[in-house]
């Protein structure tokens, strides 16, 4: 990588895509798994990502300058490196599809019902071209100031909602029972989305020993962050495992008013979760450029990212089926993230046996 | 030819001989190109004088003088020239000590025995005048002027005789002796126009670049200020100085900046302005990527901060080198005050360039897919002043803001005693008739009213050109798609922003990447005594400004 980054715009980095997982649905997919349990839940899950963040960080000590890709070239080579970077393009893929599919869809039954959709797609794909363009250092550069923008509004919003919190329902706090809660709750750790990300972080950062704080930070914010929303959400909608269509966090919007003057806020905190999505977008598409780049003899791979979109484009245009975006958003992204999280484990693991072994 | 043709040709006007000018491709060169002109002077006067009359095109340019006169050295006469501008050069200092000691025959330029010496030759002793060497003679003797050169470069003698020198020419010489002598007239210091403050130096930047180091010598008043120059423009030959401290700039910036100086291949050289455009990093994008001030004090501050400043022969700006968005935020008087009113100044300015910026376009975004952020009263009183005005929402705001756009330039052009009433007239009564006519909504009018306050607020210029071109773009895509419109504008502009740097130095510097936030370069100041050391960002040679403890006499 010829650029790289400060501790402080990898925490941003990481936590951008924890953010985004907590405004599409991540914690009503959380609460539908556990129900009331979902908030001692997330203190679990959140533990079990802490130990595998120090897990990773140990093992990806070994391989400073070195993401995945490279590491699962180091284990296989070639062919194995093909197959983690087209899963891992698929991956990247499937959360861009997902995301621009989310907020369209938001964006025209709540302000654009007469609008072509295509022109509400093209506002996404515009965006992540132009960050594309002009390059993954100002994209994370940007995010950085957005994340304390978002961060900001998600402690507004809690502020903001206090008033409607009816504690008793969050009980019983253990959820319907500990299988649940713990033993089938433990597959919620895939709302730790940012996991994925830190097996790429080391070689972007200008401090290599600066990756375990940035790990242990980013997802203890990120952990954080979830179990108020989560807390939030349980003791003020308890319906909401049973809502379909409209964002959670939507929900909890509207639930809040600043004196008589502004009405109803939630059209500010949409304004601020699209520029953070716009950033989403374009920090998975620009790792969709690195992983091609490196499977590819392909130097510029900028240029390649508009023939990405315009696929992207065509597919969430052709399959205009809902039931396929929930699939992709809950089912395959669900257990396609534990898979990777698993497969790249298992891939760090035997790189650093062999790494012991070389040096012996 | 019929009777009345006659009577008209004799009577009327002929209109057959009306002149009709183009312009046709000009063959005839008019000037003798670089490349052929003679390199060195020859030792005859009267070519000399003819190569130096047909150059300047002496006989149709009036402030060209050529004065021949005889010069008188050592007891010999020899035929000279003086070649000067005329209101480059001060007339006094030629009469009084270049013709005077040169014409007038005296105890100098006569020659005596004091110039002989005794030589022996077979033993007998002879008194020998020593051969006189002219040039030589001219240069220690005769011209009694602190700045004097010689040269025999035709180049070189032009250069000279541009910046307003006086060359002289002797016959029998193939030097020209470079007499400094100018005199032309300057403004003198005076209060800034622009950059005012209550607590501050009240100087400004002049026109002529000497006086503008001499100014920035002044107030730094330290051996370790470097003022460089050299000249960019291929015609006018413009003097740039580039000024910064040895000891603290960092080494790569000023060769950064030295390199695109001299870099600059252009014909002519006449403001700040137009070396900015030249040098800086990105010319497409809106946004300012030199800071330019008129004040001293300030230019100085930046200097001691370890920034490389440039100055322009007939410019009273400094530009400074490299600029971050936060310079453009603050005013010269932040660090005079106390660092409490600084700070409520900066966060009364950022706000101010937020609504400068954005209020018309959320106007329009909420008004036209927002509403619910509202009241209903509120919204029921919206759409009740607009109920009588025919045009879409756009139309109406972008009437009130190019309508507000005139008045403003027009009172930049217009004489300055009458400059401000033009605003305050057009404004009110423009703004009024226009609500009587049901152009525009009242609260439209407090809108664009707002923006206009808000934008003079900004105390940079450019910056406030640049709100103002992107007010434009966000009320188009705050009307074309609400808030998702904005905020791919908002997305859009800080990727490009994110990607701006100001030699070498990241524009949302001190904070992406994140810096040291204690010096004046951050957006929120600390007081004087905490800000121990310089901006991180310009990687300075000496980090740190002031000791751990300033305030020596209280610990």
């Amino acid at each position: 990588m010829e650029f790289k980054i400060g501790k402080y715009q990898a925490i941003s980095f990481i936590l951008i895509v924890m953010i985004n997982k907590i405004l599409l649905n991540i914690p009503k997919e959380i609460i539908k798994q556990s129900q009331t349990g979902a908030a001692i839940n997330v203190i679990f899950t959140c533990i079990l990502a802490l130990l595998l963040t120090l897990f990773i960080c140990s093992l990806v000590k070994k391989f400073p300058d070195e993401d995945i890709i490279d590491i699962s070239k180091f284990v296989g080579s070639k062919p194995l490196q093909v197959l983690l970077g087209i899963a891992y393009i698929l991956f990247f893929s499937s959360i861009i599809i997902t995301v621009i599919y989310e907020f369209t869809n938001l964006l025209q039954v709540i302000y654009f019902p007469t609008t072509s959709v295509y022109l509400l797609l093209l506002s996404f794909i515009i965006p992540m071209a132009v960050a594309s363009k002009i390059g993954f250092k100002s994209i994370l550069k940007t995010n950085t100031i957005i994340t304390i923008f978002i961060l900001l509004s998600l402690i507004v919003i809690f502020l903001g909602t206090i008033t409607n919190l009816r504690i008793t329902r969050i009980y019983p706090i253990l959820g319907t029972n500990i299988n649940n809660t713990f033993i089938k709750g433990s597959i919620n750790i895939f709302g730790y989305g940012g996991l994925i990300y830190l097996f790429f972080l080391s070689p972007l950062l200008k401090n290599k020993k600066d990756f375990k704080k940035i790990a242990i930070i980013s997802i203890l914010i990120s952990g954080l962050f979830l179990l108020f929303t989560i807390t939030i959400l349980l003791t003020i909608f308890p319906f909401i495992s049973h809502s379909e269509e409209i964002l959670s966090m939507y929900l909890l919007t509207r639930c809040i008013e600043f004196g008589e003057f502004i009405q109803r806020t939630d059209a500010i905190f949409i304004f601020l979760w699209i520029i953070s999505g716009f950033s989403y977008l374009s920090i998975s598409l620009n790792f969709i450029n690195i992983i091609f780049e490196k499977l590819t003899t392909c130097n510029k791979s900028k240029n390649y990212s508009y023939s990405f979109l315009g696929i992207f484009f065509a597919i969430i245009i052709l399959f205009k089926n809902q039931s396929l975006f929930k699939f992709l958003e809950t089912y395959f992204y669900k257990y396609f993230i534990l898979g990777l999280l698993f497969i790249s484990l298992i891939i760090l693991i035997i790189a650093n046996k062999k790494k012991k072994g070389n040096s012996i | 030819m019929s009777i009345k043709n006659c009577i008209d040709e004799l009577l009327s006007f002929n209109l057959d001989k009306k002149h009709n000018f183009s312009l046709i491709e000009d063959s005839k060169i008019t000037s003798i190109p670089q490349e052929n002109m003679q390199k060195n002077i020859s030792n005859s006067l009267n070519d000399n004088i003819t190569l130096f009359s047909k150059i300047y095109s002496q006989k149709i340019n009036s402030d060209i003088v050529i004065r021949n006169f005889l010069l008188n050295a050592k007891g010999k006469q020899y035929n000279a020239s003086l070649i000067f501008i005329d209101g480059m050069v001060d007339s006094e200092i030629i009469n009084r000590f270049v013709l005077t000691p040169l014409m007038h025959k005296n105890q100098t330029n006569i020659g005596n025995f004091q110039n002989s010496f005794i030589s022996q030759k077979q033993g007998l002793n002879y008194r020998t005048n020593k051969k006189i060497n002219l040039e030589q003679s001219i240069l220690e003797s005769l011209v009694s002027q602190n700045s004097i050169t010689t040269e025999n470069e035709t180049s070189k003698i032009l250069d000279k005789i541009n910046n307003g020198f006086t060359a002289l020419f002797v016959d029998t010489l193939s030097v020209c002796f470079c007499i400094e002598a100018k005199g032309f007239k300057t403004r003198s210091i005076s209060k800034p126009e622009n950059e005012i403050v209550v607590r501050g130096s009240q100087e400004a930047f002049v026109e002529n670049i000497r006086t503008n180091t001499s100014i920035i010598r002044r107030i730094i008043n330290n051996e370790n200020l470097v003022i460089e120059q050299l000249e960019i423009g291929k015609i006018t030959k413009t003097s740039v100085a580039y000024c910064y401290m040895k000891n603290i700039a960092n080494t790569s910036l000023v060769e950064e900046v030295k390199y695109r100086l001299n870099n600059v291949n252009i014909d002519s050289l006449t403001s700040s302005g137009i070396l900015e455009q030249l040098i800086q990093d990105d010319s497409n994008l809106l946004y300012p990527q030199l800071f330019a001030t008129e004040r001293p004090d300030r230019t100085c501050n930046n200097i001691l901060q370890g920034r490389v400043i440039i100055l322009v022969n007939g410019s009273p700006y400094a530009l400074i080198a490299p600029a971050v968005l936060v310079d453009f935020l603050s005013s010269p008087e932040d660090t005079n005050l106390q660092y409490q009113y600084g700070n409520l100044a900066r966060v009364i300015r950022c706000i101010a360039f937020f609504i400068a910026m954005f209020l018309p376009s959320f106007y329009i975004a909420i008004t036209n897919f927002h509403q619910e952020l509202l009241p209903t009263d509120i919204v029921f009183a919206i759409s009740s002043m607009r109920k009588s005005i025919p045009f879409p929402i756009i139309f109406e705001l972008l009437i009130m803001e190019i309508s507000f756009e005139l008045i403003r330039e027009a009172s930049l052009r217009v004489p300055s005693p009458i400059g401000a009433t033009i605003g305050i007239i057009g404004g009110l009564i423009l703004g009024e008739a226009a609500v009587s006519a049901n152009l525009v909504s009242p609260l439209l009018i407090i809108i664009v009213a707002m923006t206009g306050i808000c934008s003079y607020a900004i105390p940079d210029f450019s910056l406030n050109f640049t709100i103002r071109c992107f007010r434009f773009i966000y009320t188009i895509l705050g009307y074309t798609a609400g808030f998702l419109g904005i905020g791919f504008g908002i997305f859009i502009n800080l990727i490009l922003l994110s990607n701006l740097k100001s030699f070498g130095v990241s524009y949302f510097s001190p904070y992406v990447p994140v810096g040291n936030k204690n010096t004046d370069s951050s957006f929120f100041i600390k007081p004087v005594w905490k800000r121990e050391e310089r901006s991180s960002f310009l990687k300075t040679q000496r980090p740190k400004q002031e000791e751990k403890i300033s305030m020596k006499w209280k610990y």
